[in-house]
């Protein structure tokens, strides 16, 4: 009987089964992939470490001179047991071209490396090992030939001192050191004859010499404090920091498990709706079932083996779906990764078989209506002659809305739980899509500027050879190379002042804990020029501000005195002020001397990039072509606005957006879908009603427009709401990923009207309306004659 | 006199699992103008799908409709919701209403949606109000639907059919869902409307009810077996009489 009741029902109500059939697939295919990737990506990282032969303790990247001093350092450490060392060939900007075109984006500073010298497992995008490279070919980093608009198959070319070497791209390659989008230095994996080429070829090979050491130690503490004197270290540090630059990428994959909640949700929404309208539809059913002496439980057990089968179905193609879906959003997140999921089986199992358990329990407890009523009640349709709760809430006399849009407006507001559930479900789809908008328009806006220790300027200049400069010694602060950078652009037109951050390596001690701390200074701002969360700027010379989690780690608080190595001396400094930052590979250990305080020429560690002001102030559109014309005069395609700049630093804005797009693309799918699902429930429901009104003399124009401004209201009330709520919601998501990636404070989301008021909830609700419109054509078929149909 | 609707030669077919079925074969007919007729006939006789038929709320297999010299077979749905609106009213059996508004707002909705009918909303609502309190209904003007009785939404009903002062007004089986007294009550304002000019088109199986018209129309496997001129009622004694007169005719139609 029950297969005979259910092939039944499925055949007579097939479209909204079908919808209720995909909303389970999507929760299914969503929840399954997004538990399948977090798991991968959370033990991603250890797994491709493992499998890349990462497991040292300590990472030294450093020129190698012909003393060969870093190495000597590194062997006289107490503590290190053993290191391998990677020699590698640095490339600088104007050495490449690809496709006949300059390519400039190659990071702060990138290596040749001979697959014959390599140390570790690097791979490919089928993550197999790299084992051998042709002559003539290189494998290039996934990252780069993504941002360069390059692929395998096309060429690039090496100039070097007038010697052209063309290349043709192997392939991409994912290398566990330095493959996070947070760590600027990318390698080419090149052939060992080529490699020993190109060493021949360049002109000053000796100070492109560089080193990767992998070191063993257990005291990496001491190891850290002996290297950061060392001149020439490109960065050092511990491998848990390189470990945690992945961060970004656990970021994204928890960003999609979260926004993965909203199809479930959504699922449960409607599944919710389609059995308390298909209760409600049947009731006389159900009552004439009831009075034939047809036991409650039998009666639940008819709808619930029939949502179990969708259920089932649904679940079992979502979890098949759920395997390419997912090894597609890993790719989109974590691209630079050699992950294997080994066990994406059992835990899609595991997630489809909560998602069927989950899904009959709520079916049950929407069942419960069918026991608490009585035969005749429901034989009645619930009218037993007492008096209901008032239904109507307009009234037709006193508005001035037209009669399609009073009687969209009464309806709504009569069934307020009905169009409450459709607000809420459309709201659920639109305010992902806008929290990812906000996130990825803070991350492309200034408002993070200062989570970067630097200050508002028109233009940065990210120039790694000036940066190298600085780093050897040959520019105390980085004044010459500014002095140069404003008299080459005032020749050029465009008068300006220029300064740049430096940074500076001391050992800093408090509370019996020593590490190594990077301290940023700009002889040419203030201190108070900065952005601090507590306290006040270090005015003094013998007064410093930390980040927040840098005084987490030393135990310290402001008014306490730590002690500083400088010129061979602990010195003492006051705290004076904590500051967030989301500076990468520092994590923390950050803080800012004051303007005065002398630093050493022998401790410059590194720039930000050279910040340039205008002396005219020009508006937005004058610097974009400003940009674009200093570009052209340093040849240097790392020139960025502001906005640029926030972006290029936290680089983790491209990704956001592809998932922003992917969610909105959903987004609209379910509100199509729940609009026409709910739509074919009200035709059915009211069917008696609309050939009432056709009888009336209503013509089919009016009761269409009735039936779309219902959905149009709802989805306005829904837009609106998720307007109001999209930046409280963006703090409330964001801000613990964003204190991941080491900030402290609340982030200032930036919000782009146009996109919030007006592109999302504009494409929401063209939808809906043109969803809403296609499905209630079918009322044209609905005669007057049928008014009996009324219920 | 002038006929208000004029059926000439009309067939209806409804295809049910692949099986053709003859509703109504040929029916010829006519109303005039404040002429008060009854369709009488078994079950399945083809009343109801007559009634809907001729008023356009159906569509004719085959036939001429002619309302007010217009012929309405070849209209398009949207002619014929307008026609519908502005001259015509209809009564249900089940007294079927909007159930989300209140009993007034059913009431003047007709009125609302009409472009021909220029008054502003209020003079509608009060005429709606107007047409209630003539019905002894007012106090209900206010309340939800299931908060009035049978017999006072059927008089909404009522209401709701005059409220754009239609040609004709078709009511189907208007008392099968009251009681005597209601049904009565009912009659006495249909009797009412007709003598103030309003043509009625009504199908009842009841001959208390069909006793109140003036020409009484049986009709039997789609097809009209008789007509049967019972005149304008002129007094309450006339009713046993006349109902005693019909149920005779009725017995020798074959019903």
């Amino acid at each position: 009987m029950f297969f005979y009741i259910l092939k039944r029902d499925l055949k007579c109500k097939k479209t909204s089964n079908i919808i209720i059939l995909i909303f389970v697939t999507l929760a299914a295919m969503f929840i399954a992939s997004s538990v399948n990737n977090i798991i991968c990506v959370l033990r991603g990282v250890d797994g491709f470490f493992e499998k890349a032969g990462l497991d040292c303790d300590y990472i030294v990247v450093s020129a190698v001179d012909e003393d060969n001093s870093v190495k000597n350092v590194i062997d006289g450490t107490e503590g290190v047991t053993a290191y391998k060392e990677e020699l590698q060939l640095l490339c600088e900007n104007s050495d490449f071209s690809g496709n006949g075109e300059k390519i400039f984006d190659l990071g702060k500073a990138s290596f040749f490396l001979s697959v014959d010298n390599v140390k570790l497992n690097y791979f490919d995008v089928h993550n197999n090992k790299i084992t051998s490279v042709n002559q003539g070919e290189m494998y290039v980093h996934v990252n780069l030939l993504e941002k360069n608009g390059l692929k395998a198959g096309d060429t690039l070319t090496v100039d070097l001192n007038g010697n052209r070497f063309d290349f043709k791209i192997a392939g991409a390659m994912k290398d566990a050191l330095l493959g996070s989008s947070m760590l600027p230095y990318y390698r080419f994996i090149i052939n060992d004859d080529d490699y020993m080429r190109l060493c021949s070829a360049a002109e000053n090979v000796g100070e492109r010499n560089f080193g990767i050491y992998y070191i063993y130690s257990y005291d990496p503490v001491a190891l850290e404090e002996k290297i950061s004197d060392e001149k020439g270290v490109q960065f050092d540090v511990p491998i848990d920091t390189v470990r945690s630059c992945y961060v970004m990428n656990k970021v994204v994959a928890a960003l999609l498990l979260i926004v993965s909640v909203g199809p479930i949700f959504i699922s449960f929404s409607v599944l919710w709706f389609a059995i308390s309208s298909t209760i409600s539809e049947e009731i006389r059913e159900i009552g004439a079932m009831k009075a034939i002496g047809i036991s409650d439980k039998v009666i639940r057990k008819l709808y619930i083996i029939k949502y179990l089968a969708i259920t089932v179905s649904g679940a079992a193609i979502g979890a098949a779906a759920s395997i390419p879906f997912g090894k597609l959003l890993l790719n989109i997140i974590s691209k630079e990764m050699a992950l294997d999921n080994d066990n994406t089986i059992p835990i899609t199992l595991i997630c489809t078989l909560t998602l069927i358990g989950i899904t009959m329990l709520f079916c049950y407890f929407c069942t419960r209506n069918i026991d608490s009523l009585s035969a005749v009640d429901a034989l009645r349709c619930g009218q037993n002659g007492e008096r209901f709760r008032r239904k109507s809430m307009l009234s037709l006399e006193k508005t001035r809305l037209g009669t399609a849009g009073f009687l969209a407006a009464n309806d709504c507001l009569s069934a307020p739980k009905q169009f409450g559930l459709i607000t809420f479900i459309i709201t659920l789809g639109l305010l992902p899509v806008m929290i990812l908008a906000n996130t990825v328009n803070t991350l492309c806006s200034d408002k993070l500027i200062h989570l970067f220790c630097a200050t508002r300027s028109d233009v940065y200049i990210a120039d790694s050879e000036r940066s190298m400069d600085v780093i050897k010694g040959n520019d105390e602060g980085g004044l010459r190379n500014a002095r140069e950078i404003e008299r080459i652009l005032a020749d050029n037109g465009m008068p300006c002042k220029c300064h740049v951050e430096v940074y500076y390596k001391y050992s800093i001690k408090a509370n019996n804990k020593q590490f190594v701390m990077e301290f940023m200074q700009c002889k040419e701002t203030k201190a108070s020029d900065y952005v601090y969360t507590e306290g006040i700027p270090p005015e003094n010379k013998n007064e410093i501000a930390i980040a927040s989690r840098g005084a987490e780690l030393l135990g310290v608080d402001i008014g306490d005195t730590v002690m500083i190595e400088v010129d061979g001396e602990d010195k003492p400094f006051v705290v004076t002020a904590f500051f967030s930052s989301l500076k990468r590979y520092q994590f923390g250990k950050i803080g800012r001397f004051n303007e005065d305080m002398p630093t050493s020429i022998e401790n410059s560690h590194g720039t930000m990039a050279f910040q340039v002001d205008f002396d005219d102030h020009p508006d937005k559109k004058e610097i974009a072509e400003r940009i674009d014309r200093i570009k052209e005069i340093f040849k240097n395609d790392n020139v960025f606005d502001a906005e640029g700049y926030s972006k290029d630093c936290t680089r983790v804005a491209d990704v956001t957006s592809a998932l922003k797009r992917l969610i909105f693309v959903f987004s609209v799918i379910a509100t199509m879908l729940i609009t026409v699902l709910m739509e074919l429930l009200f035709v059915s429901k009211e069917k008696g009603e609309t050939a009432l009104m056709k009888a009336l003399g209503f013509s089919s124009g009016t009761i269409i427009a009735n039936h779309v401004l219902r959905f149009v209201m709802v989805s306005v009330l829904a837009a609106i709401i998720s307007s109001a709520l999209c930046l409280p919601m963006t703090g409330l998501v964001m801000d613990p990923l964003f204190s991941l990636m080491g900030s402290t404070t609340h982030i200032d989301y930036k919000l782009v009207p146009w996109e919030i008021f007006g592109l999302y909830p504009a494409a929401i609700i063209i939808i809906t309306a043109v969803s809403a419109f296609i499905t209630s054509l079918s009322t044209i078929s609905i005669k007057a004659s049928q008014t009996s149909d009324i219920e | 006199m002038e006929k208000i609707l004029e059926v000439r030669s009309l067939c209806k077919t409804y295809i049910v699992n692949k099986r053709q079925n003859n509703v109504l074969k040929n029916v010829d007919f006519s109303i005039d103008k404040g002429e008060m007729l009854a369709v009488m006939g078994p079950s399945g006789s083809g009343k109801s799908t007559l009634l809907y038929t001729a008023s356009g709320m159906d569509r004719a297999t085959s036939g001429e409709i002619i309302f007010n010299g217009k012929d309405i077979s070849g209209m398009s749905a949207g002619e014929l919701a307008e026609m519908r609106l502005d001259n015509m009213g209809f009564i249900f059996q089940q007294m079927y209403m909007l159930k989300k508004l209140t009993v007034l707002d059913n009431i003047i909705l007709p009125a609302i949606q009409s472009k021909k009918n220029t008054k502003s909303k209020k003079e509608k609502a009060a005429y709606g109000q107007e047409l209630m309190r003539k019905l002894g209904i007012i106090e209900t003007a206010g309340n939800d639907i299931n908060e009035v009785s049978g017999g006072q939404l059927q008089r909404a009903c009522i209401c709701r059919s005059m409220i754009n002062s239609p040609d004709i007004i078709f009511a189907d089986e208007p008392t099968g869902a009251l009681n005597r007294n209601a049904s009565d009550d009912v009659m006495e304002l249909l009797s009412k409307l007709n003598k103030e000019g309003t043509a009625i088109m009504l199908v009842t199986h009841d001959a208390r009810v069909a006793a109140r018209c003036e020409r009484i129309m049986f009709i039997m496997d789609g097809k009209i077996k008789g007509e049967y001129m019972l005149g304008k009622m002129s007094s309450d004694a006339n009713m046993r009489d006349r109902e005693r007169a019909l149920n005779n005719w009725l017995m020798e139609m074959g019903w």
